[in-house]
């Protein structure tokens, strides 16, 4: 099955760019598709208990829905050690599955997917 | 002949293509399905995600901003 990157580097800032990435995941699940979902910069909020409420762009579903489909359908989450140390969350702040990642993780991603999408 | 149907009329990006792709799952090979949907972006949408998953579509016709889709599942 053909592995899919997406890496998501917004949260409440903008939240249009927050769930596209989650829109565009979910829609690869139903096309057979294995997506992985990498939060860097303020994207690693989206990762922390209670925050994907918080973000809902008009036109899209609620981000809650679009990653309880992606977490259901088997979607990835790797979120950026770094990033989150600089805004001060802990492991036990994540949702259940994130995985706490760094760079080198990423690169390895990167080299096995057959596409790498930045928003 | 006997065709399931499938309603995505006022859902948003991406449900159509996950209740779509949940819908076939469910159906046995060689089944149909008619998909209803009201964006005009599933024009494009239906026909691509049947070709990436191998799913025949065998017709579709728009009328009055309603798009109709005859899908057959392949495999």
């Amino acid at each position: 099955m053909d592995k899919l990157l997406i890496i998501s580097t917004h949260a409440e800032d903008n939240p249009e760019k927050a769930t596209l990435p989650f829109v565009v995941a979910v829609a690869a699940l139903a096309s057979e598709m294995q997506p992985t979902i990498a939060l860097q910069s303020m994207g690693v909020y989206l990762a922390t208990k209670g925050y994907a409420k918080l973000v809902h762009e008009s036109s899209f579903p609620p981000l809650e829905d679009l990653l309880r489909s992606f977490k259901e359908g088997g979607g990835r989450l790797l979120v950026c050690s770094p990033c989150m140390k600089k805004r001060g969350i802990d492991p036990s702040d994540l949702i259940e599955g994130a995985v706490v990642v760094n760079a080198p993780t990423l690169v390895k991603e990167i080299g096995e997917s057959k596409a790498v999408l930045t928003y | 002949m006997d065709k399931e149907t499938l309603d995505a009329r006022g859902l948003m990006c991406p449900m159509p293509i996950v209740k779509l792709a949940k819908k076939i799952k469910e159906m046995k090979v060689g089944e149909v399905l008619e998909l209803i949907a009201d964006d005009v972006g599933s024009k494009e949408d239906v026909p691509a995600w049947c070709k990436r998953t191998g799913n025949e579509l065998l017709g579709s016709k728009e009328e009055n901003g309603t798009f109709r889709y005859v899908i057959r599942k392949k495999q």
